[in-house]
C-alpha cells in the first residue's frame, strides 16, 4: 500500500535521543498526555488533515489509504478478522473480530471455514443482523470489475473467482454459506496468508440491500452502511425502501467533514473492550489545507489529532518542553523508503553498478533529509524487521555497510571496477550513459533535501543525474506509467498492506508489470512478452533475474517458522543477486496531540491512528 | 577670429546625441543606483565561481552536521555562512549568488528572443497592413488572451516527465524549456508596441520618399522604419527583462521550472516558503535579491525612456534656468 503521508516536513538528526524515548512511550501502548487526566467516555475527538485524499470515495471495496483503513478498522467497518489495534508486534497479531476464532486450514491452506459472532448488527439505517450472506455480498463488489477493487488481486485463489467477474457465473463459486453464520473459503491453491487477506476493509459485510445500489466505483463511500462501534452522522435519517430513495448521509462532505456518532446497534459484548475502547461520543475529520494551522490548532487544544505529519518546526518547539514533549507521538510504521533503479536501463542494467550505488549511498544524509532519526531508522534490506517479528537472522543483516552509514567511497569504487561502465579502471563510470541519468523525485521539503545528498553521493562513482522534481501525484503518475521507463526515482516508498512479508515481495514478482500503475519500477521479472506488451525495449542480450518460483515457494509455505525463513532468504536474495533497490529507511509515524487527549494509541496494522483506543477530556478542550 | 568669442559671450557647447542621452540617463540617482547594482550583480554572478572557491564552499556541498540542528532545521547566517544555510545544509549566499546567473540568462535570453520574434512581426505588420496585419494581430491577441500560467504549467510538466523533454527532444526540461516558454508568451507586447508605432511610420514624409526613389519594402523596414523604433524597443526590453525574472521564478516557484541541482531564486523562494516561520534567511535574501534586481532593471527602463523621449527636459537646463 502507498500511504498517503503528508511530506511538508524536514526533523532532525539530533533527534534521535529524543525519537527513542518517544518511540519508547507510543510502542507501551496507549499513552494518557499526562495532565489531561483518565481516559474516560464522552467528548469529540477531533482531527483535521489538509485533504481526505481518498483513493476511491471512501467505498470501502476500493479505498486504498493508511488513514481510511484506520477509520475502518478502529470505528466502522469490523471484518472476520482483526488486529488487536495497538502499536508494535502486538498490533500485527491477528484476532477474531466478527468471527469467532482465528480458524486454521484442514488442508494446508485451501480452505478457511469460519463461524460469525451472533449479535452482531449493522447500524442504521439497515438496523439487522449481520450474515455470512452479507461477507458474500462484499466479495462479490470485489470480484465486480466495474468497482474496481484496488486490491482484488489478494482473492484470485478463490474457487471461481474469475468465472464471476467474467459474468459466466451469478455467484462465485468459492464461497460458501452453509448456514447465517458460517462462510467457508475453497481456494484454488494453498495460501497460508489468506487469514491476514480477510482483514483488509473491502471485506467488511455489505447489507445486500443496499450493495444493489451502488454497482459502480467509489459510490458506497457517502452511505456506508457500519458494522462498527460509530457510524456516520445523519445515518438513521437515510431511507432505504428503495434505491432511488438512498440519499448521501449527511455527516459526510468528502470536500469538507466526516462527522461519526455512536452507532446504537453495536453491542460492545459482541466485540473486545480491550481492543476497542470506543470512548469519545463522536469524532470529527475535518479538512484544513493549510498545514502548519492544523498543528497550531491541535497546540492551542482547537483540535486534538491529524494523520498528517507534523512540520519539524512544531516538533522542535513541542520537544523544548517536558509538557509539550509527552504529546509527540513516534511509532515505527512497517514502512520501508527506498531509491528504485531500473533494471533495464543504463548504467543501472549492470548489477556492479546497482551495488556500488548501494554502498555509496549516503544513508545518513538521505535518513536527514527526511527529517532525521526521529522520522525513521536506516533501512538495510527490503522488509521491515518488524514484519519479520524482529527476527535475529535479518535485524543484523547489512550487506552494504558503510561508516556511519555515509558510504564507502573505497568500497564503491572496487565494485564499479567490475562493471562494464568503467573502462579506465579507476572506480568512476565513465561512460556515456552514466551522464545525466533521468530521474525523478519529490517536490516536497524532503524530495529537494534528499536529491544533493543523491547526487553528491553518486557524482563519486562518476553517475551524474537530470533529476525532474515533480509534485508527487505527477511524480507517481510518471514512474507508474511502465513506458516511460525511469532509470531512478527517489521518490518511492512501501508500506505492508498485511503483515506478511509478501506483500512487500509482490513488488517484484512480474505479475505485478503492468502498462498503467506498475509498482514494480526496477521492472525485476522482466521477459520480452512482458516488455513488449508494456513498451519498453528489453535490453539486448541481458536477462532480466526473476524472483517468481522463489516466491511461489515461500507463498505456498505454511509453517509460519519455515514461511518466515524462506522470507527472509528471498530478502536477501534481492539485495545481494539482484539488488533493485537502495533501501534507506524505515519509517516512523510522527503524530502530535492535543493536550486534551488522555488516551492515544497507534493501529500497527493500518499505519495510522488508533481511533478505537483514544479518548479525550472535554474540558481539556478549547473551542 | 571667431565674432562671439571676440565679444567674450560664451557660445552654447553642442553636446552630441550620446552625451545628451548619457546627461539625461544619469541624471536620476536612482537610475546611476541601479545601474551599479547591476553592473556589481553581472560581475558577481559571472565570478560565482571564484567566489565560491574563495569563500570554500560549493552551490551544492553539503554541510550537515555544521549547519543543520537536531531537528535538521538549518542554521542562521553566522561568520562562515553569511546567508545562512538551507534546509539540505547548503550554503545560501552562494547559492544566492549563483542563482543571480540564472536571473540574469533567463532575463536577457528570453527577452532577447521576445524581442526579436516582436520587433520582426510587429514590423512586418505594422509596414504591410491588411491581411498579414490582420492574421499576425489576431495571432498576437490569442497568445495574449491564453492562461498564460496554466500553459506554462502545462507545457512544463509535459516536457519534464520523460528524459527525451519533448517535440522529439527539442524542448529538454531545465533551464531552455523555461526560456522558451517566457519568449513564446512575451513577444506579443513588444510586437503591438512595434506595430503600432510602425503604422505611424510609414505614412511619414521620409518613409513616403524612400519609396518614391524605388527602395524595397525590405529596405525602408531595415534602414528607414527600425532605426525610428529602437527607443521604444530598448526601453520596453528594459522593462521585459524584470518580467522574465519574475516569470521564471513563479514557474520555478510552482516546481516547473530550473531543477534545484541549479541554484535560483524562485526555486529558494520555493523551498523557503515551508520552513519561513522558523528560517526567514531563506526568503529573505533570495527574496531581496529578486526585488532589487527587477526594481533595478524597471528604473533603468524608465531612467532609457526619460533619456531617449526627446520632450524630457535635461535637469541641468533646468537648474540653470532656476
Amino acid at each position: 500500500m502507498r500511504s498517503r503521508r503528508s511530506l511538508l516536513t524536514i526533523a532532525g538528526l539530533g533527534g534521535l535521543l529524543l525519537g527513542g524515548a518517544l518511540i519508547m512511550s507510543a510502542c507501551g501502548g496507549s499513552g494518557a498526555s499526562g495532565s489531561a487526566g483518565p481516559a474516560k467516555k464522552g467528548g469529540t475527538y477531533r482531527v483535521a488533515e489538509t485533504d481526505f485524499g481518498f483513493s476511491d470515495n471512501f467505498d470501502p471495496t476500493g479505498e486504498y489509504t493508511a488513514e481510511s483503513w484506520a477509520m475502518y478498522r478502529g470505528l466502522l467497518v469490523r471484518t472476520l478478522l482483526g488486529y488487536r489495534l495497538t502499536a508494535g508486534v502486538a498490533g500485527n497479531t491477528l484476532v477474531p473480530d466478527l468471527a469467532t476464532r482465528v480458524p486454521t486450514s484442514p488442508d494446508g491452506g485451501k480452505t478457511w471455514t469460519f463461524s460469525l459472532k451472533t449479535g452482531v448488527r449493522f447500524a442504521p439505517p439497515v438496523n439487522r443482523a449481520i450474515t455470512s450472506h452479507d461477507i458474500v455480498t462484499a466479495f462479490e463488489r470485489i470480484d465486480t470489475p466495474a468497482i474496481a477493487a484496488q486490491y482484488g488481486f489478494y482473492y484470485a485463489p478463490i474457487a471461481g473467482w474469475d468465472a464471476y467477474a467474467q459474468g459466466k457465473s451469478s455467484t462465485i463459486s468459492g464461497i460458501t454459506t452453509p448456514d447465517d453464520q458460517t462462510i467457508s473459503f475453497h481456494l484454488t491453491t494453498a495460501t497460508p496468508d489468506f487469514p491476514y487477506r480477510l482483514t483488509l476493509p473491502a471485506t467488511g459485510p455489505i447489507p445486500h440491500e443496499v450493495a444493489k445500489c451502488f454497482p459502480g466505483a467509489g459510490t458506497y463511500g457517502r452511505d456506508l452502511v457500519s458494522s462498527g462501534p460509530y457510524m456516520v452522522a445523519g445515518s438513521q435519517s437515510v431511507k432505504i425502501t428503495s434505491c432511488a430513495a438512498i440519499t448521501p448521509m449527511s455527516g459526510f462532505d468528502p470536500a469538507s467533514k466526516l462527522i461519526l456518532v455512536r452507532n446504537p446497534n453495536y453491542a460492545p459484548s459482541t466485540d473486545d473492550p480491550t481492543i476497542r475502547r470506543a470512548l469519545p461520543d463522536n469524532f470529527s475529520f475535518t479538512i484544513d489545507t493549510n498545514q502548519t494551522d492544523i498543528f497550531n490548532r491541535i497546540n492551542a487544544g482547537l483540535l486534538d489529532d491529524s494523520p498528517n505529519t507534523p512540520p519539524a518546526s512544531i516538533v522542535a518547539s513541542m520537544a523544548t518542553s517536558a509538557t509539550t514533549k509527552q504529546r509527540i507521538r513516534v511509532v515505527p510504521n512497517d514502512r520501508t523508503r527506498y531509491l528504485s533503479m531500473n533494471l533495464t536501463t543504463a548504467p543501472f542494467d549492470d548489477i556492479h553498478v546497482r551495488k556500488a550505488v548501494n554502498l555509496i549511498m549516503d544513508k545518513a544524509g538521505l535518513q536527514q533529509a527526511q527529517g532525521g532519526p526521529l522520522f525513521g531508522a536506516i533501512a538495510t534490506h527490503i522488509v521491515p524487521d518488524t514484519m519479520f517479528n524482529n527476527d535475529s537472522s535479518i535485524t543484523s543483516y547489512n550487506p552494504y555497510a558503510t561508516p556511519n552509514s555515509a558510504g564507502n567511497l573505497a568500497a564503491a569504487q572496487a565494485e564499479m571496477r567490475l562493471s562494464k561502465y568503467d573502462t579506465a579502471g579507476d572506480g568512476k563510470c565513465d561512460a556515456a550513459a552514466c551522464k545525466n541519468v533521468f530521474a525523478i523525485a519529490g517536490n516536497t521539503n524532503q524530495g529537494f533535501n534528499m536529491v544533493p545528498v543523491i547526487e553528491n553521493s553518486l557524482a563519486k562513482i562518476g553517475i551524474t543525474l537530470n533529476f525532474r522534481e515533480l509534485p508527487p501525484g505527477s511524480a507517481y503518475a510518471t514512474i507508474n506509467t511502465a513506458s516511460r521507463n525511469v532509470p531512478f526515482t527517489s521518490i518511492t516508498g512501501w508500506t505492508k498492506d498485511y503483515p506478511d512479508p509478501s506483500t512487500f515481495m509482490v513488488l517484484f514478482q512480474s505479475a505485478t508489470i503492468i502498462p498503467v500503475g506498475n509498482v514494480n519500477y526496477s521492472l525485476v521479472g522482466l521477459t520480452p512478452a512482458i516488455a513488449s506488451q508494456i513498451g519498453v525495449p528489453y535490453p539486448k542480450g541481458a536477462t532480466i533475474p526473476s524472483i517468481d518460483a522463489q516466491f511461489g515457494i515461500c507463498a505456498q509455505t505454511l509453517a509460519p517458522s519455515t514461511r518466515q525463513a524462506c522470507w527472509i532468504g528471498l530478502d536477501k536474495n534481492l539485495m545481494e543477486n539482484i539488488v533493485p533497490w537502495v533501501p534507506y529507511l524505515s519509517d516512523n509515524a510522527v503524530h502530535v496531540i492535543s493536550g486534551a487527549v488522555t488516551a492515544w494509541d497507534f493501529d500497527q496494522a493500518s499505519g495510522g491512528a488508533s481511533y478505537a483506543r483514544v479518548a479525550v477530556n472535554p474540558a481539556k478542550q478549547s473551542h | 577670429m571667431d565674432q562671439v568669442a571676440t565679444l567674450g559671450v560664451t557660445r552654447p557647447r553642442a553636446r552630441s546625441p550620446r552625451a545628451s542621452f548619457w546627461a539625461k540617463f544619469t541624471a536620476q540617482p536612482a537610475t546611476v543606483i541601479a545601474l551599479v547594482f547591476l553592473a556589481v550583480l553581472i560581475l558577481a554572478a559571472i565570478a560565482a565561481p571564484l567566489i565560491a572557491s574563495l569563500v570554500g564552499h560549493g552551490p551544492n556541498d553539503l554541510y550537515r552536521t555544521q549547519m543543520l540542528d537536531g531537528f535538521g532545521l538549518p542554521r542562521g547566517p553566522n561568520g562562515s555562512f553569511w546567508f545562512g544555510a538551507d534546509s539540505a545544509g547548503r550554503d545560501v549566499f552562494i547559492r544566492v549568488i549563483y542563482g543571480a546567473r540564472v536571473s540574469l540568462v533567463v532575463g536577457v535570453v528570453a527577452t532577447g528572443i521576445a524581442v526579436v520574434i516582436g520587433v520582426t512581426l510587429g514590423l512586418i505588420a505594422g509596414y504591410r497592413g491588411g491581411i498579414v496585419d490582420t492574421l499576425l494581430s489576431r495571432f498576437a491577441d490569442v497568445m495574449l488572451a491564453m492562461p498564460l500560467l496554466l500553459f506554462a504549467i502545462g507545457i512544463s510538466t509535459a516536457c519534464s516527465t520523460t528524459s527525451a523533454g519533448c517535440l522529439r527532444g527539442t524542448l529538454t526540461p531545465g533551464l531552455n524549456l523555461v526560456i522558451v516558454i517566457i519568449a513564446v508568451f512575451t513577444w506579443p507586447a513588444m510586437f503591438r508596441i512595434v506595430r503600432a508605432t510602425t503604422l505611424s511610420l510609414r505614412e511619414t514624409d521620409f518613409v513616403e520618399a524612400s519609396r518614391a526613389i524605388g527602395q524595397t519594402e525590405f529596405s525602408i523596414m531595415r534602414s528607414e522604419v527600425l532605426p525610428n523604433l529602437i527607443s521604444p524597443i530598448v526601453v520596453y526590453s528594459a522593462l521585459l527583462v524584470p518580467q522574465s525574472i519574475l516569470f521564471e521564478a513563479y514557474l520555478t516557484f510552482l516546481g516547473l521550472g530550473i531543477p534545484d541541482s541549479t541554484p535560483s531564486w524562485g526555486g529558494m523562494l520555493d523551498q523557503a516558503s515551508q520552513l519561513f516561520s522558523v528560517a526567514w534567511w531563506l526568503m529573505v535574501f533570495p527574496g531581496l535579491f529578486l526585488l532589487a534586481t527587477v526594481l533595478a532593471f524597471n528604473l533603468i527602463g524608465d531612467g532609457l525612456r526619460d533619456a531617449l523621449d526627446p520632450k524630457t527636459p535635461r535637469r541641468t537646463t533646468r537648474k540653470r534656468a532656476a
